[in-house]
């Protein structure tokens, strides 16, 4: 199951027409609720929907007390006949990752730009987070593979690293002002801690589990 | 008389062809707009069991 926001528009210049008005309080509203809420675009002069996720909107950049924040549709997502397909597997990867019953660790796609971070080459960076993983191996592997539709992911580029938990639940970690001296040691630690506290919103811990800590 | 503003039929348009693009086993149902939310859909898969 999953909510739909739908918006039209009659603006014939479709690169125009892919960006959006939202409320930022709509926005944020979205990330609370328990259905993934999808956002979806019709345009009127082509007859063509175009949609994406709500929680892929990264407000971050939205100033304070900015009302309203335009949100970009990919002119790639356009609804076609296999869209739905796509859709049900990731509402089954959503409702897989909610399950108590999940098989652990949860493997998290790695998928660094290819200019590395910050100077730090993309083989080193990822190396370095999959050696620091090790440590939490029972909870959480990371794989260079990385696959279509919802699934855990850690994204990293030079201006943010974004930790996904299949649409589910993500936070994204902003890095313009991160020391590059610290991205063989202390970052794979920073987006661990980050993957935990993404982890943590969707498996919050028992009471009687957080008494005894 | 008062004429319907051009959102209006928008919004109808688009839940009217939106309908016609979902596979007919998902059931559309509409929702509080004033949540920011038009509908919900319960989505079955291809053996007509609701998925998640």
């Amino acid at each position: 199951m999953f909510l739909v926001q739908l918006k039209g528009t009659d603006q014939p210049d479709l690169n125009d027409a892919l960006s959006i008005q939202f409320k930022l309080q709509t926005l944020t509203y979205y990330r609370k609720l328990d259905l993934p809420v999808m956002i979806v675009l019709f345009h009127a002069p082509t007859k063509q929907f175009f949609w994406k996720w709500a929680y892929e909107v990264d407000t971050y950049y939205a100033e304070r007390g900015q009302e309203y924040m335009t949100v970009r549709v990919s002119e790639s997502s356009v609804w076609q006949q296999e869209t739905p397909s796509r859709i049900e597997r990731d509402l089954t990867e959503f409702r897989d990752v909610r399950s108590p019953g999940i098989d652990l660790p949860m493997t998290f796609s790695l998928v660094t730009g290819e200019d590395g971070f910050l100077g730090t080459p993309r083989a080193a960076v990822e190396a370095a987070l999959i050696e620091a993983a090790k440590d939490v191996s029972d909870v959480v592997s990371l794989s260079r593979e990385n696959l279509t539709g919802a699934h855990p992911t850690i994204v990293i580029d030079n201006a943010q690293i974004v930790v996904n938990l299949s649409g589910l639940s993500s936070l994204t970690f902003h890095t313009q002002s991160y020391p590059a001296e610290f991205v063989a040691t202390k970052l794979p630690h920073d987006i661990l801690t980050v993957v935990g506290l993404v982890l943590g919103r969707v498996w919050p811990l028992e009471p009687r589990r957080a008494n005894r800590m | 008389m008062p004429s319907r503003p051009r959102s209006h039929q928008l919004e109808t348009e688009s839940k009217r062809e939106f309908a016609l693009v979902i596979p007919s086993r998902w059931v559309f149902r509409k929702a509080n707009p004033d949540c920011g939310i038009d509908g919900q859909i319960e989505v079955f898969d291809q053996d007509n069991k609701p998925l998640a």
